[in-house]
């Protein structure tokens, strides 16, 4: 992605209303070439719908479609350089295998001992050169789903569309072909604006990761990104647990500030602009607290409510004397876990580097 | 003890539809097939095998162009009916929303009304006195009532489509309703314009549908002979109404189930290698 990072699609201010049901609210996205970019979203949050704008099955109530600094609204879907992979794959059920995939070249008018050429290649990055003689019908899903994405790939398209292509396979399947389709993206270099509701899909697969709720875009950028450093406090608690509480900030020094909460008062590094007398939301994740000995600088004092065992590792959840909220510690190895129970008074530190401010 | 009970019942409903079959329809299509070999002698029949029947049809040069006529009536009728059918199912399929179940109903209705009643509508539209010429009449642009169409082939022709017209567009509407939205778009999204979507996806995925339609407005018309007795006059004479008239004033029960036999032939043939093309299409 670094050797070539120029913008090639942009989203630019969309709006998508079916009567007056808002479905999409001033989406603005820029897409990088040959990155994998996912649009995470629940059911219903409209992340279809921005794939069906792009790819020109559904005009927008309002905005731009920006492709290689042109505006392409009105592009016909058959003159747009993209290429679909359809939920449930929309294979031909009239052509086996090797006519679905060389369609799009046929199409073309390109002749047929190149299309024949084309075809095996791309069957062959797909690993199906053996069932090119199959019928749509006779195929497994994980198998159709290749399919689909050959005869997408096969018309070399700037970018692929994939709609929730995962949607419809198995667990086990699911993982293989994630690996799949990360392998072969980074084969083709073509960029892949890929659509999920699985939060870990997204971030196994993703270069960056624009996150979708009440049709409007959260936060987009890196995995990484999202998970250490979530703007909205659903983000924190979107991607992985997160403690979230409430605290107001007592003081604030360079880059400390010190907040004052219902389990006691602690420091952590500033992020946002925050003004003392603030009151704040505090974001930090299970894995980013410590157990420790004995009361130090900054430490809180806790009791333990419940231990969940987990084998060699544990959750411990912990409640302070004046708030019925509790904390979650994780991964807590099997020989501290032991010589805690239920009732107990215990340490605990924040990373002071870790956690996020919600204002 | 159940599997027992199992392979009895099952067994008894085995035979129970071998007898069904054997007497519903082998034993007629036999008897049938049996009176096509014997003879008529004055009123009686005569129980002796003998080709004489199937000599005569292609011995007399009346019957064998009364059959290819007929054949390329039902041709006709058949084209005509995919050429005026196959607008309109598409049109339902595709762009008539959420009317599509009401209009197809409203296409669907006449089939439950009386056949000879139908006919009997053309007639009163096609007439002398018809519902055209008295309009055409009426607005100056005739003189004397149109013939053309009335008492020959021609309006043998219009009735039948007319009639059979929802039997095109019931199994193409529903092959063409089918197909899912998805699909035109995959092809719309591999580079096709409008016409190559209907082309390369929409029009052979929907064509074992126009397959049934046009099979049977093909074998309905051929064998049709009440029309051509209503509508068809002295010129519009089919192959239908010369087997009709065999088992009627002609009492030639022999002659007239040798001929029907020609015609199953024939249609079993055409049905068979429809089957065969479609399929071959396919692989």
């Amino acid at each position: 992605m670094s050797e070539n990072s120029e913008i090639i699609l942009n989203l630019k201010d969309i709006n998508k209303s079916y009567g007056s049901t808002k479905v999409l609210e001033n989406i603005n996205l820029a897409v990088k070439n040959n990155e994998f970019f996912t649009i995470l979203g629940s059911s219903g949050s409209g992340k279809s719908t921005i794939i069906r704008i792009i790819g020109g099955f559904t005009n927008p109530s309002s905005g731009e479609i920006i492709f290689e600094n042109k505006i392409i609204n009105d592009e016909p879907i058959f003159k747009r350089p993209f290429n679909t992979v359809f939920q449930d794959y929309a294979l031909f059920p009239n052509m086996n295998v090797f006519n679905n995939v060389g369609f799009g070249l046929k199409i073309k008018n390109i002749n047929k001992n190149t299309i024949k050429e084309k075809v095996l290649e791309v069957l062959s990055i797909v690993g199906l050169e053996s069932l090119s003689n199959r019928m749509p019908q006779e195929l497994s899903g994980g198998q159709q789903q290749r399919v689909a994405l050959a005869r997408a790939i096969i018309c070399e398209p700037k970018v692929i569309l994939l709609d929730e292509p995962l949607g419809a396979l198995d667990a086990e399947l699911r993982k293989q072909m994630q690996l799949f389709l990360k392998k072969i993206q980074k084969k083709i270099k073509i960029t892949f604006i890929f659509i999920t509701h699985d939060q870990e899909e997204a971030i196994f697969l993703s270069d960056r990761i624009a996150v979708l709720n009440n049709n409007k875009f959260e936060q987009v950028g890196t995995p990484k990104e999202l998970y250490y450093s979530p703007t909205t406090p659903y983000l924190a608690t979107f991607f992985g647990e997160c403690n979230l509480f409430k605290c107001e900030v007592k003081d604030i020094t360079q880059d400390t500030a010190l907040l004052k909460s219902a389990f006691g008062n602690f420091q952590t590094k500033i992020s946002n602009n925050i003004k003392i007398g603030d009151s704040i939301s505090f974001g930090i994740r299970p894995e980013e607290i410590n157990l420790i000995n004995e009361k130090i600088e900054n430490s809180l004092e806790l009791t333990i409510d419940e231990i969940d065992f987990k084998g060699s590792v544990s959750t411990v959840n912990l409640i302070s004397a004046h708030s019925k909220q509790k904390i979650k510690i994780q991964n807590i190895s099997s020989n501290v876990s032991k010589t805690l129970s239920p009732g107990l008074k215990v340490h605990i530190l924040f990373n002071p580097n870790a956690g996020n401010i919600f204002l | 003890m159940k599997s027992v009970i199992d392979y009895f019942s099952s067994s008894i409903w085995t035979i129970i539809s071998f007898i069904l079959i054997i007497f519903l329809i082998l034993i007629p299509y036999g008897s049938f097939l049996s009176y096509s070999f014997f003879t008529v002698d004055g009123l009686d029949i005569n129980h002796e095998f003998s080709l004489a029947n199937y000599k005569e049809f292609f011995i007399d040069e009346i019957y064998i162009n009364t059959f290819v006529r007929t054949i390329f009536l039902a041709l006709t009728v058949m084209f005509s009916c995919i050429l005026l059918g196959y607008p309109v199912a598409y049109f339902l399929a595709r762009y008539a929303g959420k009317f599509k179940y009401a209009i197809l109903l409203m296409l669907i209705i006449p089939l439950f009304m009386s056949y000879i009643i139908k006919i009997y509508m053309m007639r009163s539209i096609l007439g002398y006195s018809g519902l055209i010429n008295k309009v055409l009449k009426m607005l100056d642009l005739i003189e004397k009532p149109l013939e053309f169409f009335l008492w020959n082939q021609n309006s043998v022709i219009i009735t039948l489509v007319i009639i059979l017209l929802p039997l095109i567009i019931i199994p193409t509407f529903t092959s063409l309703d089918k197909i899912p939205t998805n699909i035109i778009e995959a092809s719309f999204d591999l580079g096709c314009k409008p016409f190559q979507a209907f082309r390369y996806v929409i029009f052979p995925i929907g064509f074992p549908g126009l397959v049934v339609g046009s099979i049977f407005v093909f074998i309905l018309a051929l064998g049709d002979f009440v029309t051509p007795q209503l509508v068809g006059g002295t010129s519009g004479f089919t192959y239908g109404k010369i087997i009709y008239s065999n088992f009627g004033m002609a009492f030639n029960w022999p002659f007239g189930a040798s001929l029907a036999s020609i015609l199953l032939f024939v249609s079993v043939i055409i049905i068979a290698l429809t089957n065969y093309l479609t399929k071959k299409r396919k692989s």
